[in-house]
């Protein structure tokens, strides 16, 4: 309700400096790493509004990076961590696939609820399982989510190369879904597609559900100090599993969006990251859902910046993604380091 | 706001001038212009309601806190702090009301932080660090067995380590933050033996305390604040405990005398209601830390329970809260066994609980005021599973309002102060009806102000037919605000003590587990 709006200006000055010096830095690599700096920083910059294709694939995945950094969100606001982002916006991109080719035929509306349905149910099972691990012996959430995603990442690799492999393709990549089930591209040739306005919304929503509801202050008040929500008859257990099962139902609905909007196929290896920026956009927008909508639209816009970089010029991918590594350490920095001090300083004086 | 006379012998060491801090977040002015000497080898004590600026005062000379203007002179000389480590390299070191630490470590392990006990290669050198910790508790008298986990210490235990971490770093001024809050009688007797013995040694001691009994105990020197201002400094000898209150309060406000209470006769029994503990037993590990407790709690009443810390005070408040189930027994209110040991369920049932630990459990720091004080009333503010933003405004303007609670609702819990804390749990948990009322040390760290406001609630609750319980190990508050007090020794009741029967040596004998001859118990 107030602890955002109170301390907003200052911080959202420290992201100011943060996003500034990481773009400083981005220059200076660029500059150095680059044969053709001024043309690279160019297509770095300009890049993603020099055209149609470039400014809606940036649109794109702007709404999926909003969605997992809601998924991430979710999660800690109740004081757990979703680390298996990754592996949950894969196995939700092929079961996505797989629900949608099993039923070619079946009408719209009826294909496309079923198949984000089935991966948004995927995926927050997953998710919650490693919440009801953690209610029910204690066991690190963080530690068991990312080993249950290590472990399906290789293994939908398996089954995108081998069963459900599409023969006709030189791809590694399924069958691409049927005609209908596509949702509507708004940019074409892009692949921005109807579904970022969805991400939006749900960012509004969950808004709303945060700070204007009793479940939201509950699960608030959780994620604050779950010995004080305990004391005053929470019942933190179900916020402990809940959230965590809504974290991935949010990265299986990016999923879900990625296979039916962007690319009609699940694809190896195609999810590349999602999951892992969804914590980062978590990190920039501090956790806070309409704070997430501009964080995803800066790392979306830096992400486009470097593909368009290394179409266009001699950049390397490797370089994009130092830049990216760059941008999240010190973004991260500015927003964990004061946070450290201030709990220092208030724990010694209280 | 006289200067007192300074005698030429005595080698002033700290002097602070004109100190002001001005909080801009929250519009306070915590210090309004202090200036305060402090002399080598005295005991000082800093006297004042919550909120009147002594721990601020004290912040800003030990480093935690640039002032917002003012300086501080160390032996004639300005000195300036950025940082605690700049007070501690000139021998100033502050011990907090509430020391940070690590549970999980060991005793040296925690005081090795900032100090050299390191072997040649560089790994911390536990020989010399017990060694040396050892060394200095013996001098002081302050049992402190280095090997034990911090995690596992009793409140007050945990203090004096942090007082022996203080004074393990040499310190010329030492500055002690209400570290009697949570000592037992003979604790407190066994600090202030240390601190006279500081005092021989030529260092300087502050004493923030809000109780009179011990400045008049202990003090060479008082300074009274209020306000933020500084009313005076006076020399113990010259002034009395009358004296210190009325500067601390100001004209107009009477303090409520402890010593001659008398209990307000107990209400028409009407609803009878009962909480019952029967054969209610606890285990740590394979020691049981309560031990077949039996006790009957009525309406009307005010039920003590009193104890040195360690003897099963702390399992009490747990069981009796629904934090942790017995292992053995139950516990029966109005005959009826609780169902389940939860506080959820605890609450639902009518138990309400102040708990000791205001800040883990009493609060949500990093929330607004307005969010910590509708906790448990939140479900009456909401309509369809929104909250009404109005209701809830209105809800905790009322609270507010009832028990002053300062600053906005909007601000932070961790801006409060430890008094103004204390009444917003205390507004939470006594809003609406509650058959039951667990209050664990409720007025730790309070004010005469506020702790007076403490007992009003809870003779209230007894006239309104609550059963009220109150643990606590300050003597003089269980045997002023109770009808019948059980002392706990080992986990045990030792006793169970009518009106007629108790008076403060039976109840020290008790908790020591003093055996008195022919004494039927």
């Amino acid at each position: 309700m107030s602890e955002q709006a109170m301390a907003a200006p200052r911080r959202a000055a420290g992201t100011l400096v943060a996003v500034s010096a990481a773009i400083l830095v981005t220059v200076i690599l660029l500059a150095i790493g680059s044969p053709n700096p001024a043309r690279a920083l160019t297509s770095f910059f300009w890049g993603p509004f020099s055209n149609r294709f470039f400014f809606g694939n940036m649109i794109d995945t702007f709404g999926l990076l909003i969605l997992v950094g809601l998924g991430v969100c979710a999660a800690f606001r109740a004081g757990v961590f979703n680390l298996g982002g990754e592996g949950q916006v894969y196995i939700a991109a092929l079961t996505t696939a797989v629900v949608a080719l099993s039923m070619p035929a079946a009408p719209a509306p009826i294909g496309i609820l079923a198949a984000t349905g089935a991966a948004v149910l995927v995926a927050a099972l997953l998710a919650g399982l490693s919440g009801l691990f953690r209610w029910a012996w204690g066991t690190d959430e963080l530690i068991t989510s990312f080993l249950i995603s290590a472990a399906l990442v290789p293994t939908v690799n398996f089954l995108i190369v081998g069963p459900l492999r599409n023969p006709d393709s030189n791809l590694m990549t399924t069958v691409r879904v049927a005609g209908q089930f596509r949702f509507l591209r708004l940019l074409p040739p892009s692949t921005l597609n109807v579904s970022v306005g969805a991400a939006v919304l749900l960012a509004v929503l969950a808004h709303g559900f945060l700070f204007s509801t009793l479940r939201g202050y509950e699960l608030r008040m959780t994620g604050l100090n779950r010995e004080f929500a305990r004391y005053g008859g929470v019942a933190v257990g179900a916020y402990t599993v809940l959230p965590m099962a809504v974290s991935g139902g949010f990265h299986g609905l990016a999923g879900a969006f990625f296979v039916l909007g962007t690319h009609h196929a699940a694809i190896e290896g195609f999810t590349a990251g999602l999951g892992w920026n969804g914590i980062a956009v978590a990190l920039i927008g501090r956790n806070h859902p309409l704070l997430i909508i501009p964080a995803a639209l800066v790392f979306a816009y830096l992400e486009a910046g470097s593909r368009v970089a290394g179409l266009q010029t001699e950049f390397t991918f490797e370089l994009a993604a130092i830049i990216q590594a760059v941008i999240f350490f010190l973004i991260t920095a500015e927003i964990v380091l004061p946070r450290l001090r201030r709990g220092r300083r208030e724990r010694s004086a209280p | 706001m006289e200067p007192t006379p300074e005698p030429v012998l005595a080698r002033m060491i700290v002097r602070m001038n004109n100190v002001s801090t001005w909080f801009a977040e929250n519009q306070v002015l915590a210090n309004d212009s202090v200036s305060l000497s402090i002399r080598s080898g005295e005991v000082h004590a800093l006297v004042g309601e919550n909120g009147a600026g002594k721990s601020t005062l004290m912040h800003v000379l030990s480093g935690y806190r640039p002032p917002t203007s003012g300086g501080i002179e160390i032996d004639g000389a300005a000195v300036r702090f950025t940082a605690p480590s700049d007070a501690i390299a000139n021998g100033v070191v502050m011990v907090h009301q509430h020391p940070p630490f690590v549970p999980f470590f060991r005793v040296w392990e925690n005081l090795a932080l900032g100090t050299e006990w390191t072997t040649p290669i560089g790994t911390l050198d536990r020989t010399a660090a017990a060694a040396a910790i050892r060394r200095t508790a013996e001098k002081y008298g302050i049992a402190v067995d280095p090997d034990a986990r911090m995690g596992r210490l009793a409140a007050s235990r945990l203090h004096f380590v942090a007082v022996l971490g203080a004074l393990l770093r040499a310190p010329r001024l030492l500055i002690l933050d209400e570290p009697t809050a949570p000592c037992t009688e003979p604790e407190v007797d066994k600090l202030f033996a240390a601190l006279r013995m500081l005092a021989a040694d030529g260092i300087a001691v502050v004493l923030i305390t809000h109780k009179l009994k011990e400045v008049m105990q202990i003090a060479d020197r008082v300074t009274v604040m209020r306000a933020g201002a500084l009313v005076a400094t006076v020399d113990r000898r010259e002034t009395t405990a009358a004296e210190i209150a009325s500067m601390m309060l100001g004209e107009d406000c009477q303090i409520t005398d402890l010593d001659r209470r008398i209990l307000p006769s107990p209400p028409a029994a009407t609803p009878r209601s009962t909480l019952e503990l029967r054969d209610v037993t606890v285990h740590a590990g394979d020691l049981p830390v309560l031990d077949r407790i039996n006790l009957t709690a009525t309406s009307g009443t005010i039920l003590g329970v009193t104890g040195i810390r360690e003897n099963g005070l702390e399992f009490l408040e747990e069981v009796l809260s629904g934090t942790i189930a017995p292992d053995a027994g139950t516990i029966l209110l109005n005959g009826i066994p609780v169902a389940r040991y939860t506080p959820r369920h605890f609450r639902r049932i009518g138990i309400s609980y102040i708990p000791t630990d205001r800040i883990l459990r009493g609060s949500s720091m990093d929330s607004s005021v307005a969010e910590n004080l509708i906790l448990l009333h939140r479900k009456g503010l909401q309509r369809g599973g929104l909250l009404r933003r109005k209701a809830v405004e209105q809800f905790a303007e009322k609270l507010k309002r009832r028990y002053d609670i300062a600053g906005p609702l909007h601000q932070p819990m961790r801006r409060l102060s430890g008094g103004n804390i204390q009444k917003v749990i205390l507004s939470r948990e006594l809003s609406g009806r509650r058959l039951v009322v667990v209050f664990s040390e409720p007025s730790w760290g309070l004010d005469i102000r506020s702790r007076n406001r403490v007992y009003e609630e809870m003779d209230a609750l007894r006239s309104e037919g609550a059963v009220v319980i109150l643990i606590s190990a300050d003597i003089d508050e269980v045997l002023s605000m109770s009808d019948r007090i059980a002392v706990m020794f080992r986990g045990r009741v030792a006793a169970l003590l009518e009106a007629d029967e108790r008076t403060r040596e039976r109840i020290g004998e008790l908790m020591l587990g003093v055996e008195r001859e022919g004494a039927d118990v």
